[in-house]
């Protein structure tokens, strides 16, 4: 019976081999899995705590890192051969035991096997958020004196980090006007030819951030959470306007799709004059459109579909309601910020209105334009063109009050000010240029709470709509829930902390 | 003077007697409390557990382990093995006052016990495997008091009645299996509507075939266990087939008791792998499983086996009541610790000292009512008048 | 170990018959019996996202039910501060859940399942799936065996613990008396925010997944209780992950009753079966014993008539033996007598001779005178 109690706890004693985290509870927990280089593998992969180790070695990255002409290359104790295990039981053990007979605290020795291949090993957890290389932290290296270009004769920095490749001849190079994202090439996990995005971006960056760092240059951080936590990154400065980056880009397009054939060909659709200067400031980076290559949409994304674009068709890329990369979904996704959410929170993402259509496909001459330098001046004439202000109602034909009494029964009726709400939504959306375009004039905003009716400036009553009880055949609310769903829906969506929606008596006293 | 007034005294004021009664005493005060204050004032039972040791101990482990009765009829009557016939009544004495007990502990539980008569009699909830239980049990109750009045009959002397009785026995220990089958395993088929509450070590599809089978061996445990104790405390009421017998029914029980948990350990180690819960084996949980299942099953059957090869009695006896602890472990573990496994600790239900001191009151009136029995009618002994019994 | 043939034949017997019914059971449990509702049965949609945590719902369901008020009033905000759970005389309750930083809040009552394992349980029929969906109690049959609470795994039923002769389990009712008068349950009507809605519970599935089609961002894409458990009234929309809300995921979707189906269902066989088995354990245990008194009997007869003719023999023997030996001692005794007769004889003999001859002289003068 001893034997069977001892054995019986020997699962759970076996598990205080493990030791804990550090304290440091972030990014910094990198997976060690030789799982490809090894034949037969056993133990599970090594939780390694970089940050742990950084600490450990007092920031001497060259204790674990070897320099390769100054700069640190990011492998253990290697360049680019391949790791082995006794490489890594080797160094890392060693320098453990060393640290034990210093008398000081040590990671796991050598018959501590599952101290480093975790007892019960999960994936790596981490807090790991990645950092978006937007146009102000691009800026803040463009214009950085300690970057200095590598080609000749540039006397801007961009070759620096941006080169192109030669497949065949497995050399970069750098041409001018050719710079693009580094993910278009390296990709999250690494081929044949390319390193991946991990590995180009730690090569690239941490790289020279320690190595102007150790000429105590102000650069960027060293450590993993310094790019990897979210806290870090809010630390990064951000510049506010970001001067264009000059890369050829066109200030408008015109994006026409097919055409008919024949003596008078015309766009089978009214083509859309898009202005690209006004989009570039609106993006945090070129990637977010441009998610693939600095081309044209439609070069990958054909009306049929092509392998190229992954077989997304151009009216999928164009007018996704879910992605963020589509016209559609980007515009979808900007009327979830609180300024917009109060009204837009309530609307189905699904139901794009047919009047929506125009704002964008502005072009009403479907004559195809022969010839293409003509079309960035037809878009421009159209963009230009564009009203830029926003016509609103006159104030005095808002309602200032309205009471709303057909429910009245525990409480008073509620004294709505009408006026002084429309006028603080509308404040709060005047200077959104997407907005306007989409809203026209101050008219279409009533449309938020007078929804599913057309324009008018004696909208029908709720109650035409909203019966007494809500609808289980088409989860329609009753009216006392179609008017607190508004309301307090939109409070909670716009944040607007002054209503609580439990302070019932806050819109509507008690009787 | 003084000391003739204590003689008589001191006759009935023996320790025994003093102890229980002072737990009846008690056990009278809770019944009170517990009939005018409500069952929250006298237990720890909360919404989250409804059920605590008084289902737990009383009602699971006192039907476990009178499961003697069956065992020990069916291994004289059925399978003819004329060397148990000793045991025989003593079997069913404490398989009868386990079951009257089991319903008197249920009128402390049940929040009507007047309405105990309703599944039965007024609406039968026959989806229910609780019904099955309760119709069982109280099926078997009625055949278990049958079973025992031949012996209540000898000592009033009621000739005739006792000979018409004594012919239904092949007959009622055929219908006391068929009943026992069904309530023993029910009550392990109780828990299989709860699988989220039950941990998956314990919770299986096999519930009421791991009753069914522990009964056999918690019954035959608790027949060589209590005749352990009477042999201790009651030797002088018991005649001479008896203390020749008596070894023999400890070896044989030994040996068949042996055989079962052996073949309890296969199929509950089938059930794991069924469901394929190897992985839990390795948690605290698991620990706790193997420690019920290793410690209170796997060794005392291998000392069972011993003993029986050896015939060394000593080994068997402890082995019987390691084995009664096991089957008291297992019960409780179903029925109270590894239910509700999932609640955080702060939910989780411990018994009141009120609860332990009923089920203690519950225990200490079969105890007294056995010696009673025992002492006054034909249990340890045959009646000279039938002899040919 | 010697255990006898009958036995070993006896218990392999019953642990088949387990085996079997135990698998049968399984077998039965994977049935394709499956209980969509009652036709046209209500239900209710709880939109988690539309829940404020005001509690009307819950003071509606205290007045509609003329329950207990309790110690807090329910515009007290703070009890949302603490989980609770439905208990005597409180037969829903809202709860706030943190999640990422937001408050989520989500009530919680009876689902009222298709196939509910308190009615299932109960061994009195106390519980009943009623044809409009709502699953009641009756307090007039209820036994108080808590089994009920055992069953859900929604963990709902709670006990009057403190009513020491009239306890009841307590749950929401689906407000049955007003939805049979084409009323609304309390809590639906009293809640602001439209987050409960009541109708034929086939339409607010429809409704839920229209919900979730139109505003895929907001709502997770699951109605929780259109499977689960089989099955339940109340159904659920939340933005967030259920399990977040507080709510199971790992319940499972077979219904409670299936779950038990398998050892009810092996019952009737094992009342069926076994009176057959045990039997015929004791005809076959009686047969071996009438034959071995049989063989008991014909060894003794045979051994005693092996006697018998043993003892005739030696009788015999003896018989023999005792006549040769009385011849041989007669032969004996005869030679011995004549013998001894013989030498008397010849004793006898010679005396005589000389008698003879003196007696002839005697004689012949005798004679001779005699002649006289």
């Amino acid at each position: 019976m001893i034997v069977a109690v001892i054995l019986g706890l020997l699962p759970v004693l076996g598990q205080t081999g493990t030791k804990k985290a550090g304290n440091v509870a972030g990014p910094d927990v990198i997976a060690i899995d030789l799982s490809k280089e090894m034949a037969s593998n056993e133990m599970k992969p090594v939780k390694f705590f970089h940050a742990k180790h950084n600490q450990a070695v007092e920031g001497r990255c060259e204790q674990c890192h070897v320099r390769d002409k100054e700069t640190l290359v990011f492998k253990f104790k290697r360049t680019d051969q391949p790791p082995t295990k006794e490489l890594y039981h080797e160094n890392c053990i060693s320098c453990h035991a060393e640290k034990k007979a210093a008398g000081r605290e040590s990671g796991p020795l050598a018959a501590e096997c599952r101290s480093c291949h975790g007892a019960l090993a999960e994936p790596p957890d981490t807090a790991w958020t990645k950092i978006p290389f937007s146009k102000s932290l691009h800026y803040i290296h463009e214009s950085s004196e300690f970057i200095v270009s590598t080609a000749k004769g540039q006397t801007d920095n961009c070759s620096a980090c941006h080169h192109n490749a030669n497949e065949k001849s497995r050399q970069i190079y750098y041409t001018k006007g050719e710079e693009s994202a580094c993910v278009y090439c390296h990709k999250e996990t690494k081929t044949q030819d390319v390193r991946s995005i991990r590995d180009a971006s730690h090569d690239s960056c941490v790289a020279c951030h320690e190595k102007l760092g150790s000429k105590k240059i102000k650069a960027g951080p060293v450590t993993c959470y310094g790019c990897h936590d979210v806290r870090e990154q809010a630390k990064i400065e951000v510049v506010k306007t970001v001067p264009r980056l000059k890369r050829n880009q066109p200030d408008v397009a015109l994006m026409t799709g097919l055409s008919s054939s024949g003596k008078n060909p015309k766009y089978l659709m009214n083509p859309v004059a898009f202005n690209h200067v006004g989009h570039e400031t609106r993006a945090e980076s070129c990637k977010v459109c441009h998610h693939e290559s600095l081309k044209k949409c439609s070069d990958c994304h054909t009306p049929a579909g092509d392998v190229k674009g992954d077989f997304i068709r151009l009216e999928q890329a164009m007018h996704s309601v879910q992605s963020g990369q589509s016209c559609v979904g980007c515009h979808n996704q900007k009327t979830t910020a609180s300024d917009c959410a109060g009204c837009h929170a309530m609307m189905p993402s699904t139901n794009l209105l047919d009047t929506s259509c125009a704002v964008c496909h502005n072009t009403p001459d479907n004559q195809v334009v022969a010839d293409e330098k003509m079309k960035p001046v037809l878009a421009q004439k159209m963009v230009s063109s564009r009203a830029k202000t926003h016509e609103t109602i006159d104030a005095e034909k808002i309602p200032e009050i309205v009471q709303i009494s057909i429910l009245a029964d525990e409480y008073k009726p509620s004294e709505f000010p009408h006026r002084k709400v429309v006028q603080a939504i509308t404040k709060r959306i005047e200077k959104s240029e997407l907005a306007n375009a989409f809203h026209k004039d101050q008219q279409a905003l009533c449309m938020g709470c007078h929804h599913n009716s057309p324009r008018s400036m004696e909208p029908p009553r709720c109650a035409s709509c909203h019966g007494k009880t809500s609808d289980a055949a088409s989860g329609r609310p009753g009216l006392k829930a179609a008017y607190h769903g508004q309301c307090i829906t939109c409070h909670q969506e716009m944040g607007i902390k002054e209503v609580l929606a439990t302070d019932c008596i806050k819109c509507h006293a008690k009787k | 003077m003084g000391a003739q007034m204590t003689q008589p005294a001191n006759r009935k004021l023996t320790p025994f007697n003093v102890i229980t009664g002072m737990i009846i005493v008690a056990g009278i005060i809770f019944t009170v409390l517990r009939f005018t204050k409500g069952i929250g004032a006298v237990t720890n039972l909360d919404n989250n557990t409804p059920w605590g040791i008084w289902i737990g101990f009383d009602l699971l482990c006192g039907v476990a382990l009178a499961a003697g009765g069956y065992t020990t009829s069916a291994a004289c009557y059925i399978f003819g093995l004329k060397q148990y016939h000793s045991a025989v009544r003593p079997a069913i004495l404490t398989a009868f006052l386990g079951y009257a007990l089991v319903v008197f502990a249920l009128h402390y539980d049940v929040g009507r016990p007047w309405r105990l008569p309703y599944p039965i009699f007024i609406s039968q909830g026959t989806s229910s495997l609780l019904f099955e239980v309760g119709l069982c049990v109280f099926l078997y109750l009625t055949v278990l008091f049958i079973e025992f009045t031949p012996a209540a009959f000898e000592w009033l002397g009621f000739k005739k009645i006792r000979s018409v009785v004594v012919k239904l026995t092949l007959l009622l220990t055929i219908f006391g299996v068929v009943l026992s089958t069904l309530h023993q395993s029910s009550l392990g088929a109780l828990f299989m509507i709860a699988p989220s509450k039950l941990h998956p070590l314990w919770y299986s599809g096999y519930l009421p075939v791991y009753f069914f089978i522990s009964s056999m061996f918690a019954g035959m445990s608790m027949v060589i266990f209590e005749g352990t104790l009477a042999h201790r405390w009651l030797h002088d009421k018991m005649d001479e087939t008896h203390l020749k017998e008596a070894s023999g029914v400890a070896l044989g029980f030994a040996k068949a008791a042996s055989f079962i948990m052996m073949g309890y350990l296969a199929i509950k180690l089938i059930g794991i792998s069924i469901d394929d819960n190897w992985q839990y084996l390795v948690t605290g949980w698991g620990a706790w499983f193997l420690f019920e299942l290793l410690g209170f099953v796997a060794a005392p059957a291998i000392l069972f086996a011993m003993g029986a090869r050896e015939k060394n009695l000593t080994m068997v006896r402890w082995a019987a009541g390691w084995t009664v602890l096991g089957i008291i472990l297992n019960r409780l573990n179903i029925s109270i610790i590894a239910f509700n496994y999932h609640l955080p600790s702060a939910d989780r239900y411990f018994p009141s000292l009120m609860e332990i001191g009923t089920s203690v009151f519950i225990v200490t009136i079969g105890v007294v009512v056995y010696r009673f029995v025992t002492t006054r009618m034909p249990i340890l002994h045959e009646h000279p008048d039938y002899k040919e019994h | 170990m010697a255990i006898s043939r009958r036995k070993f034949l006896g218990s392999i017997g019953a642990a088949a018959v387990g085996g079997v019914t135990g698998a049968l059971g399984k077998a039965y449990g994977a049935s394709n019996k499956h209980f969509k509702g009652y036709p046209d049965s209500y239900g209710v949609l709880h939109d988690v996202t539309k829940c404020i945590g005001c509690r009307k719902c819950e003071d509606a369901c205290n007045v509609v039910n003329a329950l207990p008020k309790p110690e807090k009033s329910f515009e007290d905000l703070s009890v949302l501060e603490e989980k609770r759970r439905t208990d005597a005389g409180v037969y829903t309750v809202v709860n706030q859940f943190d999640v990422e930083g937001k408050k989520v809040f989500a009530k919680k009552q009876c689902n009222h399942c298709l196939e509910p394992a308190c009615a299932s349980a109960c061994f009195v029929k106390a519980f009943t799936k009623t044809k409009q969906g709502a699953v009641v109690y009756n307090e007039k049959l209820c036994v108080g065996c808590r089994y009920c609470m055992v069953a859900c795994p929604f963990e709902v039923p709670a006990y009057e613990y403190d009513d020491a002769l009239t306890p009841s389990v307590t749950k929401c009712t689906m407000c049955y008396p007003l939805i049979l008068e084409g009323k609304l349950p309390g809590c639906v009507e009293a809640c602001p925010k439209g987050a409960l809605i009541f109708g034929k519970r086939d339409d607010l599935i429809k409704a839920a997944w229209q919900r979730i089609y139109k505003y895929p961002d907001q709502y997770t894409a699951h109605v929780y209780g259109e499977h689960e458990m089989g099955g339940t009234s109340w159904l659920y929309l939340s933005g967030v992950s259920f399990s977040d809300v507080g709510m199971r995921e790992d319940l499972g979707i077979k219904s409670a009753p299936e779950l038990t189906a398998g050892p009810l269902a092996a019952v009737p066989i094992i009342v069926g079966l076994w009176p057959v088995l045990l039997t015929g354990v004791y005809a076959i245990t009686k047969r071996k014993e009438k034959i071995a008194e049989q063989e008991k009997e014909s060894a003794v007869a045979r051994t005693l008539e092996q006697a018998q003719e043993d003892t005739a023999q030696k009788l015999e023997k003896l018989k023999a033996k005792m006549t040769q030996e009385k011849t041989s001692a007669i032969n004996f005794e005869v030679k011995k007598a004549l013998e001894e007769a013989a030498k008397k004889a010849e004793e006898e003999a010679g005396a005589q001779t000389e008698a003879d001859a003196s007696e002839e002289e005697n004689a012949s003068d005798e004679s001779m005178k005699e002649d006289e």
